[in-house]
């Protein structure tokens, strides 16, 4: 028994270390090829700082040791040395992210800074013996430049907000054509910086987003250039209105006025966030794409009445005084009717927070 | 003398066809009672269902589709032979079809209506099916399913009713006492007054021939929606163009071999050897192999385009189906539903009526198991590495899958008591016929 189980046990280690290894091998392309930390494998300072971007955005799904994921389990001395040995891969994997697996990329939420600091602690979690690293080697790319953020007070959900961030070098000069980063601290599921657009400095330094917020309260702006960042707080208020649009295909030109017939309570959300009444809509106007779908409909539906009308002439020829005759063909020519009315209402009407027609 | 034979063919033909409506085999009782004992059973295990919810199926987050939607595809699928068989014959007027249209019709609503139910099944809160009518929206394919579906039923009621006119009035005037007395007036209202004049009868032709056009499209467009809950999805595998080629053409596939069954068992059991000949499983035999070669070839095209680019989602549903824990089931149909029947249906002139049929049998499994790998390896396929999902039915989804197949049955066993199994009136058409040509024949002479 007990032979057995130290075989099982050999055996996962040899796959953890194996399939780890096989993911560790893998060259990663130009940008990343051969980067080095910049830290100290056991700086201190950035070991802090690393754990608290660690606990922010690795912990939820790696587990707060690193062995949540079995196949890269930071805990595990063996992952701590590969990391060591090969810490590009490791920096590729981190900021490209590896989408099949479900590890989501970072190069946008975290700094380079933040995470070479989050993969010096990663490699602590190993506890392997570290090697001097060397001096940091990235230097930003303004010098001692400041960047300010300015971000209206207040706003409300569904209407645009700008955030404005100036970006100047050392010696207070604007810094044109830059990218400046923003981002929202927002509480969703987890903690964590969420991406809100980037925007380019114009010749006053000064880079311009426009954001629409979709979710009420007080979250964190950010602003990014480099090591530069700053913060500030907006209050967002929530509007009530339903503004979650997707839409599946091109958006076509709508050829006409939007027609819509339905009581005012449609626009709204039912108690407890159901669905709001029926109306009917239509986005295109009088010559929406809709009416085709409705045209074969219809166009099935009276064929199908025609049909029934000529079992209903069967039924009244002279001679075939049977009583109740034409009852059957009256009653299926009714029924028809109601269920082409039915289908062709549920192709037109829908609850307004369901309308997503181009 | 001939004129005599004649007569003595139609008074036979309605005699058998008309003898299942009044003349019932205490086997028929117990094969009825039998089948509504699987229906019994099978509304227990949804009365479980409902009480506890669907935690009693092997259904969860990640497979979300199990045996119901299984039981959907297959049963819709089913349907078109009716449609197809008889609407496709009855245009081209391929004089053979007479025997075999009312019963692919029978077959038609029986497994629409059995289909259609499927989808209400699988929802926890059945109730919550009309939301799709009150707050539905036309973007959503299930949408365009209860649409296309409900449709097409009505169209299928219809097509079946059409033709059955003038044998409901047959059966009205020839019965007489020997019928039941709801029996009787079921045959009154329902023959609408039919006397067989010419201006009815050309009302009648009239809105067959409408209707035989209507069904095509009608049909297509269903089974072309019902893949679009599919492929209108990013999943690996059913993130395919194909698919609703691929699936009207599996329908009208299995729906073929279906319909070989239930004529071969009707013909046993109701003495219609006159009318079912054996032409007419050699026909349909050579139909079935053509639409077998043509599925197994949009199978090969549907692994091959997504085997050749291989995807990482596809990669794991193809090793999953063809090498992992489905493989099973997807050699089960490659061999058995496939290629055996293809051997068999080729060689079929050896022993034509066995050979056909066993071929029929294995297609229905392999396409019910076909069914099954379309649905469910993909839902296994994990779109997170944390969400490795697997399936296995559970008592209640077997007993609800059996109840489905009983009441498919049960349906098409009871048709035969309020409806003549064969088109009376146009088995005599084409008696007439031909008749009328050997006369003329004879007369040339």
């Amino acid at each position: 028994m007990n032979s057995k189980w130290l075989l099982a046990a050999t055996l996962s280690i040899l796959l953890f270390a194996v399939s780890s290894a096989a993911v560790l091998a893998q060259e990663p392309p130009p940008p990343y090829a051969g980067v080095k930390n910049p830290f100290a494998w056991n700086d201190a300072g950035v070991l802090s700082a690393g754990k608290t971007v660690y606990e922010q955005f690795c912990g939820s799904c790696h587990g707060a040791t690193g062995a949540g994921v079995s196949a890269f389990d930071f805990s595990s001395a063996s992952y701590s040395k590969q990391l060591e040995a090969k810490p590009d891969s490791v920096f590729w994997a981190l900021s490209e992210g590896r989408i099949t697996k479900g590890m989501p990329p970072y190069k946008s939420t975290l700094s380079e800074e933040k995470r070479w600091q989050v993969i010096t602690y990663i490699h602590s979690l190993g506890g392997a013996p570290s090697t001097p690293g060397p001096t940091p080697a990235a230097t930003p790319p303004v010098e001692n430049g400041s960047l300010t953020l300015s971000v209206p007070p207040a706003g409300q959900t569904g209407d645009p907000v700008t955030f404005t961030a100036t970006l100047k070098d050392g010696q207070g000069k604007p810094r044109t054509g830059e990218k400046v980063k923003f981002l929202l601290l927002e509480d969703f599921f987890a903690r964590g910086l969420v991406e809100a657009g980037e925007a380019t400095t114009d010749g006053q330094g000064v880079a311009a987003l426009e954001y629409i917020p979709r979710r009420p309260g007080e979250p964190e702006v950010v602003a990014w250039f480099g090591k530069l960042e700053t913060r500030s707080r907006i209050a967002i208020a929530d509007s009530g209105d339903v503004f979650y649009h997707t839409e599946a295909g091109i958006r076509m030109p709508a050829p006409g006025p939007e027609i819509w017939i339905g009581p005012e309570s449609a626009f709204d959300l039912g108690p407890q966030g159901n669905a709001p009444n029926t109306a009917l809509r239509l986005p295109g106007g009088m010559l929406s794409w809709l009416w085709l779908f409705v045209l074969v409909l219809i166009a099935v539906y009276v064929t199908y009445i025609v049909t029934l009308y000529q079992v209903l002439r069967i039924s009244t020829v002279k001679g075939a005084g049977a009583t109740n005759a034409s009852l059957v063909p009256r009653m299926a020519i009714l029924a028809m009717i109601g269920l082409g009315v039915m289908v062709v209402l549920m192709v037109i009407t829908g609850p307004y927070s369901h309308f997503h027609l181009g | 003398m001939r004129s005599r034979a004649i007569e003595s063919f139609q008074d036979r033909l309605e005699r058998v066809s008309l003898a299942p409506l009044i003349h019932t085999q205490k086997t028929y009782y117990l094969f009825v009672f039998l089948l509504l004992a699987t229906v019994a059973w099978g509304l227990y295990a949804y009365a479980i269902q409902l009480r506890y919810g669907l935690v009693t199926t092997g259904l969860g987050d990640q497979v979300m589709y199990g045996v119901y939607i299984v039981n959907f595809v297959f049963f819709i699928g089913i349907s078109y032979a009716g449609a197809l068989v008889s609407a496709i014959l009855r245009l081209t007027n391929a004089g053979w079809r007479s025997p075999i249209t009312r019963i692919s019709e029978i077959i038609a609503v029986g497994g629409l209506t059995d289909g259609a139910l499927q989808p209400i099944i699988d929802l926890g809160h059945p109730e919550r099916a009309w939301h799709i009518i009150a707050y539905g929206r036309f973007q959503s394919p299930l949408l365009w399913d209860i649409i296309a579906i409900t449709t097409y039923l009505v169209g299928s009621l219809l097509y079946l009713y059409l033709p059955l006119i003038p044998d409901l009035a047959l059966a009205r005037d020839r019965l007489g006492q020997s019928a039941s007395g709801f029996k009787r007036k079921i045959f009154t209202v329902f023959a609408v007054g039919w006397q067989d004049t010419p201006d009815q009868r050309k009302r009648l032709n009239r809105a067959i021939g409408i209707m035989a056009i209507m069904i095509i499209p009608l049909a297509v467009s269903v089974h072309t929606v019902v893949a679009f809950i599919f492929s209108m999805t990013l999943r690996p595998g059913w993130n395919s163009t194909i698919y609703g080629v691929y699936f009207v053409i599996g329908a009208v596939f299995s729906g073929t071999a279906v319909l070989l069954i239930v004529i071969a068992i009707f013909r046993k059991v109701y003495h219609f050897e006159e009318y079912i000949k054996e032409k007419h499983f050699r026909n349909l035999g050579y139909m079935l192999l053509a639409l077998l070669l043509l599925y197994l070839y949009l199978t090969f095209t549907e692994y091959l385009t997504g085997g050749y680019k291989m995807e990482e989602g596809e990669e794991q549903l193809l090793t999953l189906v063809m090498l992992g824990k489905n493989a099973p089931w997807f050699w089960f149909f490659v061999i058995a539903g496939m290629i055996v029947p293809a051997f068999l249906l080729i060689f079929s002139k050896l022993k034509t009526i066995p050979m056909v049929l066993i071929a029929a049998v294995l297609v229905v499994l392999g396409m019910w198991v076909k069914r099954y790998i379309i649905i469910v390896p993909t839902l296994e396929v994990p779109l997170m590495p944390f969400e490795f999902g697997s399936y296995s039915p559970t008592w209640v989804e077997i007993s609800i899958g059996l109840a489905t197949l009983a009441g498919f049955s049960v349906m098409v066993t009871l048709a035969a008591k309020f409806m003549p199994l064969v088109s009376v009136w146009e088995l005599k058409e084409e008696a007439e016929k031909e008749t009328h040509h050997k006369e003329e024949a004879e007369g040339q002479r």
